[in-house]
């Protein structure tokens, strides 16, 4: 990391120590020796063992190419991530959320991203990269959101270049994090999934079974839940990487929590209501 | 053997790269790099290795599975980075050390 | 639409959308995330079961594409069974959550260090609740990557939602391992899909995968799915996390997240791959039983209590392994006798395992601190959590009326049955071990001399919900007829 790159509240000597590592913490060096050669003789029994593969003719790619028309796109990779295997698509955008949802709960009040514009030393230089870099990267995302149903392309890639723009946004200084509190950002971060399943499941009474696209809505549906996707995707991109803890902790009151005590961090009041045995129990059943 | 076998054989090699380095190497970002090592090994096997009707026909699935591997992957590796600077803040290293806590033994506690 | 279809889409997606709400963070919507997510799935177990019971196993083709072109969802006895306890454990857990949170939710948020995690555990918990029922579901290898992803993911961050330095580095740990395991699963899928070209379980099922590559797939998911469950010894990384977890987090961790991963290498193991070759069964009966003593035995060392009851995760959990060979008679048939004790003890596991850590987190709350030597006198004034410990405690040792002794009984016949006398006596022995370390907590809650003069008040939600699960588990011994029935349904077969 250089010098002058802007990065979460960190001292000088956290900074060093984040990265640093000559490798003397990784213990013996006969145990290293030892699991290195364990690691080779696997390597040896997994390559044996995949050699030793039968040769079958594949019978997928010929489904695929045999009922991709009924997918409503001419792209098979974007058919069988959008229909054949949507389900796993909608679980993958799941596990998004679920990333950004576990960053969130790092949450000490203890993040602080970027610095004032101000403070920057090579603010001007960002300044003109967000110019350049950021319109072209909003086309380039629309397009291939576009595109995706017939050439390589798609929500995924879309929404990772939109989130590209959004951090270079961040890092210069025009988007002021935190963010995570936003009901917007959180609205936004959960649309993606909201609408997946809120199409897959109203197609059930015409179709039955979950996400199946009646005859000639496939493309229409397909192409409204890429765009809503893309977006969504970008979102959690950019929370994922700008709400992140800060080093060192600046919380003070983590310092006194005893490690064995309650597991939230409560001290008990200085004075507890002394307790009647007789009253305010549930009577045994 | 094929060159295709050699991506194989080469993603097989990462793969098992990668679990040397999780389990051996202590600081907490090398083993990050090393989950995601593992992935990208497990991909190009996954692009190099299935059997192929027509030569010049790619198969769809493996495509969309690694496009959702590493969807998967980022979000993990986000995760990951993040609560390693938790234990970095708490712990002071970022080191994965032994648990902070070791257990007592009762007999320990009882001669206080 | 069919029931099936219907049902199964408000399993996965009713946890799923709840999620969603309680993203927002306000405490009303916390509930609403919550009571949704516990209705939709506990009323999707009821008419799934019906469902399985009345037309047998069925299936729901996601997008209308049948395997092996797309996903396709299977429900059979096992999924139900596995839903139908997460549900209640669920339910009943997300009930005691939200009384557990509830001084730090409204507190200004701000003066409690731990008061910030209160509002995410929600959420964590409700997408980890999706993914669980997913996995139940799912009949496709990548799928159950995926969801083992999200349930990765989701448990780990509840575990260092408890603000210790502890929480912390376990939770750490935990995602490492957890990640690590996927991984492994994840080659094993490609070099599936390499071999046979499918990912869909019913056709590799009926392809009976043998050979080197099969071999290695299963042996690299195995070592994965067994990190993940903790067998073993790859167990280290339990006792910080599950301790170390806010108490809601560590029952369900406990109780049902490990659960999915062994649900996972059952499937593989006698679904797909139609059960392994006897030494390499003996094998996993083997760590089982390494687990079973290795685990009640520290068990027993400990001066936390969360710590006690987190071992005897890792000692009940081998038992769950050491069904693994006594599936396969001398006839070469399945024993079911072998499958409904195994099936029964993971479920018992987690209606009494989940009391226990419920009870414990009220002892806990009670005197905020955890060491065994705290909880001096709580019995006295805790009874109802007191008296829930006792019973989850029971059902641990295996002792009647319990679903933990028919589950334990079941297994015993099956290994007498079978003249295995070695797995017999490490049923028995375990059982001793277990009633060592519960009366070791009984006699310190029950030991007026050291007892605190002032204690905080419990909730009684709390108290209940705990008092429930352990009930529960009682209940499902007594009546376990309908539950062995569902087990049954396709002749002991694990598929």
């Amino acid at each position: 990391m250089s010098e002058s790159a802007p990065r979460p509240r960190l001292s000088e000597a956290a900074d060093h120590a984040l990265l640093a590592d000559d490798g003397t913490r990784d213990g013996p060096g006969w145990l290293r020796g030892l699991l290195g050669g364990v690691a080779a003789l696997v390597l040896v029994g997994l390559g044996w063992a995949l050699m030793q593969r039968t040769p079958r003719s594949a019978m997928i790619p010929d489904l695929i190419a045999h009922r991709l028309p009924e997918t409503g796109v001419s792209n098979p990779v974007t058919g069988v991530l959008l229909n054949f295997r949507s389900y796993d698509t909608l679980l993958e955008v799941a596990v998004l959320v679920t990333a950004m949802a576990a960053v969130w709960s790092l949450d000490r009040g203890s993040r602080q991203f970027g610095r004032a514009p101000s403070e920057m030393s090579n603010q001007e230089v960002l300044d003109a990269l967000v110019r350049l870099a950021v319109p072209v990267a909003f086309l380039t995302a629309i397009y291939l959101t576009w595109m995706g149903s017939s050439d390589p392309g798609g929500a995924f890639q879309a929404g990772a270049l939109l989130a590209g723009a959004g951090v270079l946004l961040a890092v210069s200084g025009v988007l002021r994090p935190p963010t995570a509190g936003s009901l917007t950002v959180r609205a936004a971060a959960a649309s993606g999934v909201a609408v997946f399943v809120a199409v897959g499941v109203a197609v059930m009474p015409w179709t039955g079974s979950f996400m199946a696209y009646p005859e000639g809505w496939a493309y229409p549906l397909i192409l409204g839940i890429e765009v809503l996707l893309t977006f969504s995707i970008a979102v959690v991109l950019v929370e994922l990487f700008v709400d992140v803890p800060a080093v060192p902790d600046p919380d003070p009151s983590l310092a006194t929590v005893d490690p064995l005590g309650d597991p939230l961090g409560r001290a008990l009041p200085s004075s507890l209501p002394s307790e009647d045995p007789d009253s305010g129990q549930e009577e045994e059943g | 053997m094929t060159v295709l076998d050699l991506y194989a054989l080469a993603g097989l090699g990462i793969f098992v790269l990668g679990l040397h380095a999780v389990v051996v190497r202590a600081h907490l970002v090398w083993k990050v790099l090393a989950i995601n090592l593992m992935g990208t090994g497990i991909f190009i096997l996954l692009l190099a290795a299935p059997a192929r009707a027509d030569e010049a026909v790619a198969d769809p699935l493996p495509q969309a599975m690694v496009l959702t591997g590493i969807v998967v992957a980022v979000a993990a590796t986000a995760l990951a980075l993040g609560m390693a600077l938790r234990v970095t803040a708490r712990t002071g290293s970022p080191f994965l050390s032994e648990d902070p806590e070791p257990d007592h033994t009762r007999s320990e506690d009882e001669a206080q | 639409m069919t029931s099936f279809e219907l049902w199964t889409t408000v399993a996965v997606f009713g946890p799923l959308m709840a999620a969603l709400p309680a993203l927002g963070g306000r405490p009303y919507l916390l509930r609403v995330g919550l009571a949704f997510g516990s209705t939709s799935t506990l009323a999707s177990s009821v008419f799934l079961w019906i469902g399985v019971a009345t037309q047998g196993p069925g299936r729901h083709a996601l997008g209308g594409w049948g395997q092996p072109l797309g996903i396709e969802l299977w429900v059979d006895g096992f999924a139900v069974a596995m839903l139908t306890v997460t549900a209640v454990v669920g339910a009943l857990v997300s009930l005691y959550s939200t009384a557990y949170f509830a001084d730090l939710l409204e507190l200004e948020l701000e003066e409690s260090p731990g008061g910030r995690g209160a509002r995410h555990f929600a959420p964590l918990w409700l997408l980890l609740w999706s993914a669980l029922n997913g996995i139940y579901l799912s009949a496709d290898l990548f799928n159950l990557y995926v969801t083992l992803e999200i349930l990765g993911l989701a448990a780990a961050a509840v575990v260092t939602l408890a603000v210790t330095r502890q929480a912390t580095v376990a939770g750490m740990r935990y995602l490492i391992v957890s990640l690590t395991g996927s991984m492994l699963f994840l080659l094993g899928v490609a070099l599936l899909y390499i071999e046979y070209g499918t990912l869909s379980l019913e056709a590799l099922s009926a392809l009976e995968p043998t050979g080197p590559l099969p071999a290695a797939a299963l042996a690299a998911m195995t070592v994965g799915m067994a990190a993940k469950t903790a067998l073993f010894p790859l167990h280290a990384w339990l006792p910080p996390a599950h301790s170390g977890a806010p108490a809601p987090g560590s029952a369900l961790l406990s109780a049902v997240v490990v659960k999915g991963s062994f649900f996972i290498v059952v499937r593989l193991w006698f679904g797909v791959y139609g059960g392994g070759s006897p030494e390499a069964l003996t094998l996993l009966g083997l760590l089982g039983a390494g687990a079973i003593f290795w685990g009640s035995i520290l068990a027993l060392r400990q001066t936390s209590l969360k710590r006690l009851i987190a071992y005897s995760t890792v000692a009940q959990l081998g038992y769950l392994f050491v069904f693994f060979p006594l599936m396969i008679t001398e006839s070469g048939e399945w024993s079911a006798d072998a499958w409904t004790g195994g099936v029964l003890l993971a479920l018992s596991h987690a209606l009494a395992k989940s009391a226990m850590f419920l009870a414990a987190g009220n002892m806990s709350y009670a005197v905020a601190k955890d060491s065994l030597s705290a909880i001096s006198g709580v019995a006295h004034r805790l009874p109802m959590s007191f008296f829930a410990f006792g019973i989850g405690g029971l059902s641990l040792a295996g002792l009647p009326p319990s679903a933990g002794f028919l589950g334990k009984w079941l297994l015993l016949r099956s290994s007498l049955e079978g003249g295995h006398w070695g797995w017999a006596a490490v049923i028995g022995a375990g059982g001793l071990l277990t009633i060592a370390y519960v009366l070791l907590v009984l006699r310190y809650a029950l030991d007026r001399k050291e007892e605190k003069e002032s204690m905080r008040q419990v909730p009684n939600r709390m108290e209940w919900a705990a008092l429930l699960l352990a009930l529960g588990a009682v209940i499902l011994g007594v009546r376990a007829v309908e539950m062995v029935d569902l087990l049954l349904l396709n002749g002991a077969q694990p598929w």
